[in-house]
């Protein structure tokens, strides 16, 4: 309840607080995301075994076609462009192509500038080749990815592509069957924090436990993000604490799921429903509920077939709602459901 | 300002003929009499002008200085008003005004033009006759000066007066004109003033000057278009400029005489009484007085040279010489000017272009050079040392058991011994396959020293021609090797480079190579015609030959079957040349057809047509007479760009001379079923576990000995692809392998313990070890990873149930043993069992609503599919990462939590490689399910109400027309297709049927 009434507590601090911590401190104004971005191999994080590999490949010199592939945040592009300055050094410049979602890359694109690029001549040195990073490869169109497809062979003798994307099954297969798959999973929380302690130590931001605490836990496995939260709220508030993280990040206080699991596990249909229904009172949509609940309850310290039972039923809620039936009923079903669970499995 | 030049022309008509046309003799040294006759005449004036009539002089001097001074109106009028009968003038002038307006009002400027011009020939002509006269009047009327100069003087008025008249839109320039002159009569009359004390040369240039400069005044002043003509009034001749000097001044030289005769007045009067130029009679009157005066002006233009001398100086002026350079270069030199530029630009850009390209940059000492070694104590920088040189004697003496002198040599000891003992090994695993000789054709391609190996067995070393094509190793000097070899992807370095070097789809090869053969037979054929005979004769033939078989081949398989590849190398093989037209260009139907045409239309029969060099080259020709093979990639990658595509490629086909190869992943496109239908077409089917061995080879001469059972995961995980499953391995490869092989390699042993060793490359590099996955995405990825066979959706989870089973180690639960035992431990475990296979299940549904299986739409191919599709896409729609995340957790925690209980060691996971065998039976299980599935009624499995009562209706209908209609189709031979499989819609003959026979029996 104590949690209830910091989300409750109106927002004059951060009008305040800008002025006095935000002037003094900070002249430069550079997302600490590009601040902080790794400049070789041994500075990024997670996927160490990957990164080794490549690391490998950078000092030899022959990188295949590779797709990297996994969520956002784990530091593909990142991996790429070290790959390709290690390849290239003082000719980056000139022997890479890069186009990410912004770009245009529509079918002509592809056809002209990329085409153009891999016939090029740039002089490197030996063993080397020109590099195309193409960011999110799978959003690109289908024609698009097609009509490159061919561009990938001709001009393997001098020109690589690097591709990075989310899910690597939307590349086309046969683009897929021209590159080395590599997959990135997400970081664990333990990197993420690790990292997050670093940057405050540059930075000099005044933390707390608990604020570090909660900028993982929003940032799940995405270090872009948990280094965006935490600049933000250590531009609006100065000091990071869980209170002003979940300011910043206008989440369902997770303390208040978990109050609600808790009850839940105890049998206490009311109290959770009490919370849900606060929650929802808030004007969080299910959606953002549901994903909460999720991730709280993933965490969370409680017998490991109770929580898969859980994520079960939450699992079936939220199916629910993508299907279109965001309501209060369904929330409340899932707290009646998940308080049978907890008394099945009890028992 | 046309007509005014006009007039001035006429006056030049005046002026001209008496100075260009050859004077007589007579009349030169009568210009001189002239001359002095008007020196003389100007003396006795001065010296006659000593009395009253000086003073007069002198007044009217004055006055007009005044006049002319003070405004800017004619000095004419001025002279008019301060003249005592100028009230009478006045009036006279006011008429002539009227007059002359009303006139030019009645008159069209262009007949009053004319008129001019005739009087102006006319004048010309009376010119010439009185030419004659000339000397005459001369000599003998000095006393009659006054006569001559009153005609001078009217002379002037009538000139005048037609440049008035002449044009009354610019009659401005004309008041200008005027003005100038009264000026420079008033001037000319200062400057006769001074004459008195001064020279008169210094006068008339000083007078001369300031006419130039009114004319510049002028020019200012004029409009913009006046000005063109106005320069070119200046630029034609400073010559002219002297005349109207000449003439001006000898009027001027004139006007001082009448002050002998009478006022000035009087002259004015008279002047402006002849200058009414509506009076014929006085235009015919004054026409010999007119002459006169023309005659007395000869005289003067003689005199005028002595001004030339002055004008010039003038002439001089900057601003007039710069606006005259300008006018003349303004024609001419814009386009030149304009390459001069560009000419400049070029150099420019040239002498920039050369700094960029900075050879110096290339070795710097830049940190990236020199990083230090990445600490993963690999050993493949000695690995691909294997250095084989008495190895690969060996191989290529075929005795492999000399071994021992080859043991002495070695540097590397173990890493050849183990080469050799892993090749014998394999060697014993596969008795039957050739793994000699594979290995050596793949060593030398792979291009670790290659110079032993040359004569290695079926290595045709032909290099191909048509396409840039590289196999850097065996040129580069040797002392690089170990940098170059890797600068080529495997992919590239292993490629087939003959029929015989392609694995597996043998058939479709063999049929390949036959139908190009035929080809090259023909084409052979034709060659020795041409030789032998006459090129008529030929074409005959060719037509004839072309004929005998089709010339189109469809080449069909999944990517990564080789289909390109094979092209190559049966190309390669027979010496064709390949023409290759792929997606990755822009292929309109008009640009395909320009470009692939003329290839497409010839038999590129030898260049050198004559006899003799044929004779003579007969090396050179070979090559050039190589056949050429068109080899459309991609044709059922069609974008809304190339449209014309399909229509250029049916053209091709039925007009093209050469052979044919299209290539297609998916089932073509149904534009182009007319094609396939008339064509033969070749299926390449995915690559074996036969690979495998063919794999391994590659690997183990790229330095790595990787346990084939792994490879054949790795082949059928990605699903016999094997240009995916090279380039993966030389990823693996290349970045070192195994961490834990290092530790095998220097064992001597290797193939001993790696088996289990060596399985998780996959999972390093595509798949994921499931019991790793405590953080949540890396289990996930099984699912985006593992795509298996041919399952309609959930491929995913699919491959997760079929691995399930050897994911869990699952004890044998017979019926017998539940029965016998009722162990609670055993029902515990079978609930864990049905938990894991229930949350799969329910993650399957999960999945259903989620995007995992939207199928990807092909909007590049046929128009008509896209209206089929009764799915919407939802994937922008949903949050899909929710799902996935819960599906994910939800699986890796059953199976984690089994495996935690019951299946005590770590089993790592292997996932999606179900053997060979297995995976036949799967397919044949999905295939009988399918058959189940088709059996039952469709509104089964389509069950919402809009469909039934909407769609199904028409499809039944369809089914049953396009039955008859296939019933009726039999009349030709070839094949029938249903309308809905133009459409895309695929389905079986059952389904057709079904729909067809669907209440039937009720209607009979």
């Amino acid at each position: 309840m104590e949690a209830m009434e910091i989300d409750d507590t109106p927002q004059p601090g951060p009008s305040k607080e800008p002025t006095t911590s935000g002037t003094g401190k900070k002249p430069d104004n550079l997302p600490w995301i590009e601040k902080y971005r790794p400049q070789t191999f041994q500075e990024i994080v997670g996927n160490e075994d990957t990164t080794k590999r490549l690391s490998v490949i950078a000092k030899q010199g022959n990188l295949p076609n590779v797709i990297i592939a996994g969520p956002p945040g784990v530091g593909k592009t990142t991996t790429i462009l070290c790959l390709a300055r290690i390849l290239l050094g003082p000719s980056f410049k000139e022997a890479v192509l890069e186009l990410n979602a912004s770009n245009d890359r529509g079918i002509d694109v592809v056809r002209n500038k990329i085409k153009m690029f891999a016939q090029q001549k740039v002089t490197l040195p030996a063993g080397r080749h020109k590099i195309i990073i193409l960011d999110e490869v799978d959003s690109m169109t289908e024609g698009a990815q097609q009509a490159l497809r061919r561009t990938m062979e001709i001009y393997s003798n001098t020109t690589r592509f690097a591709l990075a994307c989310n899910y690597s099954e939307k590349v086309i297969e046969a683009i897929q069957s021209r590159c080395a798959i590599l997959r990135y999973s997400r970081l664990t929380d333990a990197q993420i924090l690790a990292r997050t302690l670093q940057v405050c130590q540059k930075e000099n931001v005044e933390y707390v436990e608990d604020g570090l605490e909660a900028i993982v836990f929003t940032a799940q496995g995405d270090m872009r993000q948990a280094l965006n939260n935490l600049q933000s709220t250590y531009n609006g508030f100065g000091i990071i604490n869980a209170a002003n993280v979940f300011k910043v990040c206008d989440e369902p206080h997770p303390m208040l799921i978990k109050d609600m699991l808790n009850s839940c596990i105890s049998g206490d249909v009311r109290k959770a429903y009490k919370i849900v229904d606060h929650l929802w009172n808030l004007g969080y949509a299910a959606e953002d509920i549901i994903k909460n609940i999720f991730k709280v309850c993933k965490n969370m310290d409680i017998d490991e077939p109770l929580k898969l039972a859980f994520i079960k039923q939450i699992g079936v809620t939220h199916m629910r709602i993508v299907d279109g039936l965001c309501s209060l009923v369904q929330m409340s079903g899932l707290i009646a459901r998940l308080c049978m669970e907890a008394q099945g499995v009890k028992k | 300002m046309k007509e005014a030049s006009t007039a001035d022309k006429s006056v030049d008509d005046c002026d001209n003929p008496p100075k260009t046309c050859p004077e007589n003799a007579k009349n030169k040294p009568k210009k001189g009499e002239s001359k002095e006759v008007e020196g003389t005449n100007g003396h006795d004036e001065k010296e006659n002008r000593s009395g009253p009539p000086k003073m007069n002089a002198f007044q009217f001097m004055m006055n007009s200085r005044h006049k002319s001074i003070g405004s800017n109106s004619p000095g004419r009028e001025a002279d008019l008003s301060a003249s005592p009968d100028s009230v009478v003038s006045k009036e006279e002038l006011k008429l002539r005004k009227s007059r002359l307006e009303s006139w030019s009002e009645q008159k069209g400027a262009s007949k009053r033009k004319r008129e001019y011009e005739e009087t102006g020939n006319y004048i010309d002509y009376k010119l010439e006759k009185r030419k004659k006269k000339l000397k005459r009047i001369l000599n003998i009327d000095c006393q009659s000066d006054d006569e001559v100069i009153r005609t001078r003087k009217k002379r002037c008025a009538v000139i005048e007066s037609d440049g008035e008249n002449s044009n009354d839109v610019k009659e401005n320039v004309k008041k200008e004109r005027r003005n100038k002159l009264s000026l420079d009569k008033t001037i000319k009359s200062d400057g006769i003033e001074k004459e008195l004390k001064l020279t008169p040369k210094s006068v008339k240039s000083w007078k001369f000057k300031i006419k130039l400069s009114m004319d510049q005044n002028k020019e200012a002043e004029t409009t913009s278009e006046d000005l063109v003509s106005n320069e070119n009034e200046k630029v034609e001749s400073p010559k002219e400029a002297n005349k109207d000097l000449s003439l001006d001044e000898c009027a001027v030289v004139n006007e001082e005489k009448p002050p002998e005769n009478g006022t000035s007045v009087e002259k004015r009067s008279l002047r402006t009484r002849k200058a009414k130029p509506k009076m014929d009679f006085v235009y015919s009157d004054s026409d010999e007085e007119k002459e006169m005066f023309r005659k007395k002006k000869k005289g003067t233009v003689k005199v005028a040279p002595v001004f030339l001398k002055a004008a010039p100086k003038a002439k001089l002026d900057p601003k007039v010489a710069e606006a005259r350079r300008q006018f003349l270069l303004s024609g001419v030199p814009s386009s030149l000017k304009k390459e001069m530029e560009k000419q400049l630009c070029v150099e420019d850009v040239e002498f920039d272009v050369f700094p960029m390209v900075s050879h110096v940059q290339q070795k710097s000492d830049n940190v990236f050079w020199d990083l230090p070694k990445p600490e993963l104590n690999l050993t493949h920088q000695e690995e691909t040392k294997i250095a084989v040189a008495p190895f690969s004697k060996n191989i290529l003496s075929l005795e492999p058991l000399a071994t021992e002198h080859s043991d002495a040599e070695e540097t590397g000891l173990n890493k050849i011994k183990n080469c050799k003992k892993i090749i014998k090994e394999i060697k014993t695993q596969n008795p039957d396959y050739p793994v000699y000789k594979v290995f050596n054709s793949i060593y030398s391609k792979s291009g670790y020293k290659v110079e032993t190996a040359p004569e290695s067995v079926a290595q045709t070393t032909t290099k191909r021609r048509g396409r840039p094509k590289k196999n850097p190793p065996e040129k580069k000097p040797e002392t690089q090797t170990q940098q170059q070899e890797n600068t080529t992807m495997w992919t590239e370095k292993y490629k087939p480079k003959s029929s015989a070097d392609i694995i597996g789809n043998r058939s479709s090869v063999t049929s390949l190579k036959e139908f190009l053969s035929k080809w090259s037979k023909d084409s052979s054929k034709i060659r020795k015609k041409c030789d032998s005979e006459s090129e008529f004769d030929v074409t005959d033939d060719s037509c004839d030959s072309t004929k005998m078989h089709s010339n189109t081949i469809l080449l069909q398989g999944p990517s990564g079957s080789g289909k390109t590849a094979s092209v190559y190398a049966v190309c390669n093989e027979l010496g064709f040349n390949v023409l290759e037209v792929n997606a990755s260009s822009r292929r309109t139907g008009k640009r395909l057809l320009q470009e692939v045409q003329e290839a497409t239309q010839s038999h590129q029969v030898c260049k050198n047509d004559t006899l003799l060099s044929s004779f003579v080259k007969e090396k050179n020709k070979k090559p050039s007479a190589k056949m050429c093979v068109l080899l459309i990639e991609d044709v059922d990658v069609v974008f809304e760009q190339d449209e014309g595509f399909i229509a250029a490629i049916a053209q091709i086909v039925t007009t093209s001379k050469r052979p044919i190869i299209l290539t297609a992943t998916d089932e073509p496109p149904s534009s182009l079923q007319k094609i396939v239908n008339n064509h033969a077409a070749i299926y390449f089917a995915p690559f074996s576990s036969i690979l495998t061995i063919w794999l391994q080879i590659v690997c183990l001469v790229e330095g790595l000995y990787i346990v084939p059972k792994s490879l054949d995961d790795l082949l059928s995980y990605n699903r016999g692809d094997i240009r995916r499953t090279l380039l993966q391995l030389q990823l693996f490869v290349s970045s070192g392998g195994r961490r834990a092989h290092t530790e095998i390699k220097t064992d001597i042993d290797v193939f001993v313990d790696g088996d289990d060793k060596i399985d998780d490359d996959n999972s390093n590099l595509s798949l994921l070890k499931m019991d790793e996955s405590s953080d949540c995405k890396e289990g996930g990825q099984i699912y985006h990873d593992c795509q298996s066979f041919s399952l309609s959706y959930c491929n995913n989870l699919d491959v997760i149930w079929w691995n399930l089973p050897t994911m869990l180690t699952l004890p044998n639960f017979s019926k017998t043993t539940l029965a016998e035992s009722h162990d609670s431990k055993d029902k515990e475990k079978l609930k864990m069992l049905s938990d894991c296979y229930d949350s799969l299940a329910f993650a399957d549904v999960l999945c259903g609503k989620g995007q995992f299986h939207e199928s990807l739409e092909r909007k590049w191919r046929t128009k008509e599919k896209d209206g089929v599709g009764l799915e919407e896409n939802m994937a922008e729609f949903t949050p899909h990462d929710v799902s996935n995340d819960v599906v994910q957790t939800l699986i890796s925690g059953r199976v984690k939590l089994y495996k935690e209980k019951y299946s005590r060691q770590e089993v790592a996971l292997n996932m999606a490689v179900p053997h060979q065998t297995e995976r036949r039976w799967r397919s044949k299980q999905f295939a009988s399910e399918k058959k189940l599935q088709a059996a039952l009624p469709l509104s089964e499995s389509l069950a919402r109400r809009a469909i039934a009562l909407d769609y199904m209706p028409c499809l039944r209908t369809i089914a049953r027309l396009e039955f008859e209609r296939a019933a009726n189709n039999t009349k030709r031979g070839n094949r029938f297709y249903n309308y809905l499989r133009n459409l895309g819609v695929r389905c079986g003959d059952t389904t057709y049927r079904v729909a067809c026979d669907v209440f039937k029996t009720q209607d009979q």
